[in-house]
């Protein structure tokens, strides 16, 4: 019903959802070579995070896919026509920047609508709008407020507003929640995630958080050294990271060596300490090491335990305190193994 | 035992300060203040020392039409100023081609270091019925001979004080629109501006307060240059500080000279009220 309020609010979709394509596009900025032949196809109103640590291209993707990045090669795509050659303000794609980019000299009704005086709209109509959608961003009576007046997540909503009004038909968010605390940060994720849903705007987010891109993305899009290094569903890139540094990214914290008894053959296993357990007894289908406990630190629901089983340490944990010196077996179920190859890429099962 | 000598007086306190600073208060007051009340007073001041408006009535009288003529000019020549720096400091910030950028980075300073006496003298040999712009334009068959008219009027005023202070203007200008954040820009454009929206509504509005520093500093320049309009000009009406010159240099006639820098303090003064204003209501709204 409010997505309905917002539609006739914001013009009732002259655009349309559209589909996004990346076909071998690389980037060149100063002489170097910051995107790598990247080729991606985001469905028309998916939600897709870039996900990469600080510094992987992430927010130069997006600003080729606006306009502010000229491709050195490679074509970007947007519905049925290709829009690498056109100037960012003709590309009607909308962004929300890191830094949210407000018009310092505007009132927050004059951000919202700046963007429908552009497109030629009556004042009326641009401020009917307006009023829609501060009522649909909780900002009701924030009209007139000039925006230095605004705290972090009043600023990120009306950023937010200043994108959507438009309709567009690809939405842009480059890190849209690192600026806020983590109370707020989590509310919005919930918020933004149902928005989007509700309005079925193609979205592409960018975040470095890969709790962030779990809990809100249908595709994650994991990046590394201007380079996509696997495109998958939340759930497959949790459990099946493509290499070990894509594991290490996704919180995989133990990577041993295999050994001929284990129950998956490989040259690295990995898994998350929250799989490893102390057991007296070896169970059934589990991968076995027994280890010296070196330290036991409490961690909330239960104790932390770092073991030194060999040359190696392994990350575990225990529901009851264990003290360290003591000699104890940790087993991992078969299913929570991650089977690496010796190229360190994940081996097929 | 206390003694009177134990607390100290709040002169005392004060003194090596005020002992500091003396040299500067001094050099003040002997530069600027006590010439500049003295020039006020004489203005008001008759033969016998009694208060008059004589000499303001002289001045508005004769040269009325040289008062109106200057602030017609000056307020052509900030324009012309504006029109032209924003111009510049927005291709200087905006533009796409970066060899164009460079080139004009380099160019547009020069006339910074050209002293009003060689830019007036300039413009007269430039602007002159005969002059190099018009044989310019004649040889190059953009003009006709017959149609070929002297700019030394108001017009050549106008160009040279722009010509020279358009410059300084950019240069504040340029310098504030760097330090704007980008990203306002950026989303200005991604929203659907071009270029020329995001300079006027975007970019300018950011750095209006650089602008109008430049265009007060400009207007104080342009009310104190004698050389250009003794330069340019020949006839009447003029500028007023030629006219000055002349009632002093000619005359000795110090009151109505006097009475006519008056009207000079005037005009800059109500620029430097609009400036203090609107600094104090930007004040205002950032700490609203
Ligand atoms: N304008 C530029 N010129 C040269 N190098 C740049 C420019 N912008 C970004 N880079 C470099 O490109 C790399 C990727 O940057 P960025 O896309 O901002 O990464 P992320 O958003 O993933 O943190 C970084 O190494 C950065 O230094
Ligand atoms: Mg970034």
């Amino acid at each position: 019903m409010i997505a309905q309020a917002f539609k006739t609010a914001s013009g009732g979709g002259d655009m349309g959802v559209e589909a996004l394509a990346l076909c071998g596009l690389s980037i060149r900025l100063g002489g170097v070579q910051i995107l790598h032949d990247v080729t991606l196809n985001v469905p028309a109103g998916s939600f897709t995070c870039l996900l990469g640590p600080s510094g992987c291209g992430k927010t130069t993707l997006l600003r080729s896919i606006a306009g502010f990045a000229p491709p050195a090669s490679g074509d970007i795509r947007l519905g049925a026509r290709s829009i690498a050659d056109l100037p960012p303000e003709k590309r009607g794609t909308a962004m929300v920047f890191q830094s949210y980019a407000l018009w310092p000299h505007m009132t927050v009704a004059g951000n919202l609508t700046y963007p429908l005086k552009l497109r030629g709209i009556g004042r009326a109509e641009r401020d009917t709008r307006a009023e829609a959608l501060l009522d649909m961003l909780g900002l009701s009576g924030f009209g007139p407020r000039k925006v230095g007046s605004l705290s972090g997540g009043q600023r990120q909503r009306v950023a937010l507003g200043r994108a959507l009004i438009i309709d567009p038909p690809i939405l842009l968010l480059d890190e849209p929640l690192s600026n806020l605390d983590a109370a707020i940060r989590r509310n919005l994720r919930g918020e933004l995630r149902r928005l989007q849903q509700r309005l079925g705007i193609t979205t592409i987010m960018v975040t470095h958080d890969q709790e962030e891109a779990l809990a809100m993305a249908d595709t994650i899009v994991l990046m590394r050294a201007g380079r996509v290094v696997q495109v998958a569903a939340p759930q497959d890139l949790y459990a099946r990271p493509a290499d070990l540094d894509a594991g290490r990214f996704l919180g995989v914290d133990n990577m041993i060596a295999g050994r001929p008894g284990d129950p998956v053959a490989a040259a690295t296993l990995g898994f998350r300490s929250m799989d490893a357990r102390i057991h007296d007894a070896a169970p059934e289908n589990a991968l076995v090491r027994n280890g010296t406990v070196l330290d036991c630190a409490y961690t909330g629901g239960g104790y932390h335990l770092q073991l030194e089983s060999g040359a190696e340490v392994i990350s575990a944990v225990s529901g009851v305190p264990v003290a360290p010196g003591t000699q104890v077996r940790v087993a991992v179920p078969t299913a929570s193994l991650m089977a690496f190859g010796a190229n360190q890429m994940l081996l097929p099962n | 035992m206390p003694t009177a000598d134990a607390t100290p007086s709040p002169l005392r306190g004060k003194l090596p300060g005020l002992l500091l600073i003396a040299p500067a208060l001094l050099a003040i007051a002997l530069l600027y203040v006590v010439p500049l009340a003295r020039s006020v007073i004489f203005a008001f001041l008759d033969q016998d020392g009694g208060l008059t408006t004589a000499h303001l009535r002289t001045a508005i009288e004769l040269y009325g039409r040289d008062i109106v003529f200057t602030v017609l000019v000056a307020l052509a020549s900030l324009a012309l100023i504006s029109v032209v720096s924003i111009a510049i400091a927005g291709y200087l910030t905006l533009g796409a081609t970066p060899w164009a950028v460079t080139a004009l980075r380099w160019l547009y300073r020069w006339p910074l270091f050209i002293p009003f006496i060689v830019a007036g003298q300039t413009a007269r040999s430039f602007l002159a019925r005969n002059g190099l712009m018009n044989s310019l334009l004649i040889d190059s068959g953009l003009m006709d001979q017959a149609t070929a008219q002297s700019l030394l009027d108001w017009r050549g005023l106008v160009l040279t004080f722009a010509w020279k202070q358009v410059p300084f203007v950019t240069l504040l200008l340029a310098g504030a629109m760097a330090s704007v954040d980008r990203s306002t820009v950026e989303a200005a454009r991604n929203m659907g501006a071009g270029r020329l929206r995001c300079l006027i509504e975007i970019l300018l509005p950011q750095v209006r307060g650089t602008l109008l520093v430049g265009l007060i500093l400009s207007l104080v320049t342009i009310m104190s240059v004698l050389s250009v309009p003794m330069m340019v000009i020949a006839g009447n009406p003029t500028m007023m500080t030629s006219m000055m010159a002349h009632r002093v240099t000619y005359y000795g006639d110090y009151a109505v000279a006097n009475a006519l820098g008056l009207f000079s303090y005037l005009i800059t003064a109500v620029a430097a009220y609009a400036y203090l204003r609107m600094t104090l209501n930007q004040h205002n709204e950032g700490a609203r």
